[in-house]
């Protein structure tokens, strides 16, 4: 992926680009939010990872000025700032997710990963992974053409697996997208729910689509 | 109605013009006490001075002509003027008297009250040889002049007092307007809508100049609360950056050891620093929360449903944590709120519930309504909390002895409470013999109301 990373904490640029690099992605840096626009524009990227307090254009402006400008790109928004209103904000300004610092990298590298190709919205009444079907407006799975009796937990849970198919989604993405869990909850709600569905999925099966990612989370692999 | 009534009545205003029409009915009846005594005097000075005249005359004709002439004087003088006039009586040394009977019998002035007639006022001027000329007036009846000025006194005293009340009644109305436009600002500012002004009238009266200082204050008020909201997100950015860094290079540390143990030092030093960013994100929480600013973002949230849910998606956590999770929730109750905090504020206590109740133990969700508000209830049958640290539990930091082993902030009851306050609803805990039972009552369409 091209990734442009707009963040004026020098370190912290510095190795998130270093990481992103590492995991095979090109990164442009730009250290303020003149200069972010200015890339944004001018160059095609596959997604933008902005830091929302910037100097001479801070990230919200920066990201109304870009979606002015019908610029879609998707936008990793990075703040300090964690409060309910701010999220809002920020999603409100066109931001397509938003992470708070101070943050695991695993974490930042699988959600700029799950933005950069999401799928087309809405177009899509069956989902497949492999011999794993799974039929959204009849709310049925199946694999290997049996049968699977879900909850309507295990339901959303797999639905978000497969949108994002082979790539790693973390514990605090399922929890916002699943669970709309706003926080860290004290409990192993993910760790049970996963493993309750990938005991009804894998049952009888000798390959195992749901897998763990040491220090990152689950990743559901498409064949 | 009679809500409004009484508080009128009560109302300073109105009591202010009770007062002023009381004092004012009493100014206006001494008044016409002095009005009633000066008339009546200058009444008595007028008729002293007509028998001052007729006495003075009579005397110097007497003096002039004798006692012959002052009986033709006196004569002529009741013949020509029957009805109103003044009397006479001529009295010899030794008592006889000749015209008009007069009650007296001595020299000077003298009044005299007689039983039903007018009053009389006389003076007797000595003559020669032991004679004396008695010349007397009636004085207007006192009861007449009283009772004349009596009604238009009272019928004065009563426009006073319509006037008086119906002013105080209008002036309290207005009074009262004014204040509940004050109150009424002031209660939107408590729930936490900052920017509330009270609207100006512009008459530049005393209530337009008390609203124009108080809202002076309170952009002072929003200003300090928006420095201080400034100054919690700088330290917020300030501190998260270099956390952030922090957390960065100790991955980066780990990274050096590619199967890294999770008991690892470095693993062990990212753990605290998320449990640190943990607390510090729920305060920052709570105090986002406490500022009543999430109110305004408040939508219609489907309790029962977002309760069914939580319940279903524990009951998997509680079971494989060997406990039973069961639900007692009535169907379709709505209440206007904020779903991401209300999901928050039940996950905490459902969770509270499952890690602190030990194996083996139940848990029931209840969601009641009585009509009047809505009861959402956690209970379990652990070794709940003693009598004395209940009213404790929900402060920040606190946590049951018990709890202190087990990871946590000691700030989620915290939390719960300022979510439950947000909402309008009262948090109780009691004993639920054995184990816990927390509380939460919202009032029904209350949490909508302030936004009317």
């Amino acid at each position: 992926m091209k990734i442009l990373l707009i963040e004026d904490d020098c370190e912290t640029a510095s190795y998130v680009a270093r990481g992103l690099r590492e995991h095979g992605h090109s990164v442009d840096l730009a250290s303020d939010g003149h200069e972010g626009l200015m890339l944004a524009i001018g160059d095609a990227y596959d997604a933008l990872i902005v830091d929302r307090m910037l100097p001479k254009l801070d990230g919200l402006a920066l990201l109304k000025a870009l979606r002015a400008s019908a610029i879609g790109t998707p936008v990793l928004l990075l703040t300090a700032m964690g409060g309910i209103g701010d999220k809002v904000q920020g999603f409100e300004a066109g931001g397509d997710d938003y992470l708070v610092k101070p943050f695991a990298f695993a974490e930042l590298l699988a959600r700029v990963q799950s933005l950069g190709r999401r799928p087309p919205l809405a177009s899509q009444d069956k989902l497949h992974a492999g011999d794993i079907i799974m039929d959204l407006i009849k709310r049925r799975v199946s694999r290997a053409g049996q049968e699977i009796d879900l909850q309507p937990t295990e339901f959303r849970l797999l639905e978000f697996l497969l949108r994002n198919a082979d790539r790693v989604v973390t514990r605090t993405m399922l929890l916002e997208s699943v669970w709309n869990f706003h926080f860290d909850p004290k409990t192993n709600i993910v760790e049970t729910h996963i493993s309750r569905l990938r005991s009804k999925i894998d049952r009888g099966f000798s390959s195992e689509r749901i897998r763990t990612v040491r220090g990152s989370g689950y990743v559901l692999d498409a064949q | 109605m009679y809500s409004m009534r009484s508080k009128l009545l009560a109302s300073a205003g109105f009591r202010f013009l009770a007062w002023y029409t009381l004092l004012f009915s009493l100014s206006v009846a001494a008044l016409a006490l002095l009005l009633f005594l000066t008339i009546r005097s200058s009444l008595e000075d007028q008729a002293r001075n007509h028998i001052e005249a007729e006495s003075a005359q009579l005397l110097g004709d007497y003096r002039d002509d004798g006692l012959e002439e002052l009986r033709h004087d006196i004569r002529e003088r009741t013949q020509n003027h029957p009805g109103a006039r003044l009397y006479y009586r001529v009295l010899s040394a030794d008592g006889r008297g000749i015209f008009d009977e007069i009650p007296a019998a001595v020299a000077g002035w003298q009044r005299i009250a007689r039983v039903d007639q007018a009053d009389l006022l006389i003076k007797g001027s000595p003559l020669d040889d032991g004679y004396l000329l008695l010349v007397a007036a009636e004085l207007a009846p006192e009861r007449e002049l009283g009772e004349a000025m009596r009604n238009q006194v009272l019928l004065a005293l009563a426009l006073t007092l319509v006037l008086g009340t119906g002013g105080g009644l209008w002036l309290g109305r207005r009074f009262l307007a004014q204040i509940n436009r004050l109150s009424n600002t002031a209660e939107r500012i408590g729930e936490g809508w900052l920017s509330e002004r009270i609207s100006r009238t512009g008459s530049g009266d005393e209530f337009d100049q008390l609203a124009a200082t108080i809202n002076r204050m309170l952009d002072r008020i929003e200003s300090l609360i928006a420095n201080v909201q400034q100054v919690s997100t700088h330290i917020a950015h300030d501190l998260r950056t270099p956390l952030g860094r922090l957390r960065l290079k100790l991955e980066d540390l780990a990274a050096a050891f590619p199967v890294a143990a999770p008991d690892h030092p470095v693993q062990e030093a990212i753990a605290i620093l998320d449990s640190i960013q943990e607390t510090f994100a729920a305060l920052l929480r709570i105090a986002e929360i406490q500022s009543g600013a999430r109110r305004s973002g408040f939508t219609c949230v489907d309790l029962s449903a977002c309760l069914t849910r939580l319940a279903e998606d524990y009951a998997a956590v509680a079971q494989d944590a060997g406990q039973e999770l069961a639900t007692e929730i009535a169907d379709g109750l709505m209440l206007s709120g904020d779903g991401t905090l209300l999901v928050q504020l039940f996950t905490n206590l459902i969770e509270n519930a499952i890690r602190h109740s030990g194996p083996g133990s139940v848990i029931l969700v209840g969601l009641q309504s009585d009509g009047a508000q809505l009861r959402a209830s956690v209970r379990d049958n652990g070794k709940g909390v003693s009598a004395e640290l209940m009213t404790e539990i929900a402060k920040p930091f606190v946590r049951a002895d018990a709890a202190r082993t087990t990871s946590g902030t000691g700030l989620g009851l915290s939390l719960v409470a300022a979510i439950a306050k947000l909402h309008g609803a009262r948090l109780r805990f009691q004993s639920a013999t054995p184990g816990l039972e927390v509380i939460i009552e919202f009032p029904i369409g209350v949490a909508a109301a302030p936004f009317d």
